[in-house]
């Protein structure tokens, strides 16, 4: 189980970026499942900590916020749409390790890989998720972590 | 103005970059990982290199060290998200001059970019 200071370092890390990024105010909110046609990112973590990030909205959703980082009006397709969600889960990830470093904690993140599809399962096997729902003006979105310390014992 | 290189694997943040450094009056040029950021910038010579680091083939800091190594007179500027101290201390030793923390604003990239554009 991920201690508290740790999922506070992801929760809080998320409001900021969010909020600085695209320059509307995110909030913390009780999470729910992805969405079914969620555009999700995930980034590998290695290190003291290992396991997946995944950041996830639903495409409209993702489709405002690309429009309110680029101050044009996009289509639902265009590739931005797609690439604004994980440009904003490898600020979330790559933000927090610098506060999980202050908590003594030293990780490596991959680069992001993008998940898309309808009804798309992604899990990393024997890691309990933690997952946190947040709100903006313009959607909600997800962040689920699927971490352990390492060396931690997997959960059957 | 200046001759400046975007190196990220973002294409999101690579648009967003470029598009704000041209309305600057810049000359940019782009490259979607670290080893086409070395080609790229043995190429094109730019007076600043933008950089990021997480990115595939070859990460940001490998780029700077191989673009130190061959002696190219561009200066290094990383723009990542990672908050760690230790990605800066190895920025710096591979080579980079500044270093940018995403998200940043824009005043603060432009502040960055002044002290170390050619004068």
């Amino acid at each position: 189980m991920l201690s508290t200071d740790i999922v506070q370092a992801f929760r809080t890390t998320t409001e900021y970026v969010f909020t600085q990024a695209v320059q509307v105010p995110l909030e913390t909110c009780p999470s729910t499942d992805l969405p079914d046609n969620a555009v999700t990112a995930l980034i590998a973590v290695t290190g003291s900590l290992e396991g997946l990030v995944l950041l996830a909205m639903g495409r409209a959703t993702a489709l405002a916020v690309a429009e309110a980082m680029t101050g044009d009006h996009l289509s639902p397709d265009d590739e931005l749409v797609e690439g604004v969600v994980v440009e904003i889960t490898n600020m979330v990830v790559g933000r927090t390790t610098g506060e999980l470093e202050r908590l003594g904690l030293r990780c490596d993140i991959s680069p992001p890989a993008l998940v898309s599809g309808q009804r798309v399962e992604v899990a990393a096997v024997g890691i309990p998720p933690v997952t946190l729902g947040f709100q903006s003006r313009l959607g909600p979105l997800t962040l689920r972590l699927e971490l352990r310390r390492r060396g931690a014992q997997r959960e059957a | 103005m200046a001759k400046l290189l975007v190196v990220d694997d973002s294409a999101f943040a690579r648009r967003r970059l470029v598009q704000f450094l041209e309305s600057q009056g810049h000359t940019v040029v782009e490259a979607g990982n670290g080893q086409d950021a070395v080609t790229v910038a043995e190429r094109e010579a730019p007076d600043v290199i933008l950089m990021d680091i997480t990115m595939p083939v070859l990460d940001g800091i490998q780029a700077t060290a191989a673009i130190k190594a061959k002696g190219l007179a561009a200066k290094v500027i990383m723009v990542s998200a990672i908050g760690q101290k230790s990605a800066v201390l190895e920025a710096v030793q591979a080579g980079a001059v500044d270093y940018l923390l995403k998200p940043y604003e824009e005043e603060t990239l432009m502040a960055t970019l002044r002290r170390h554009l050619p004068t």
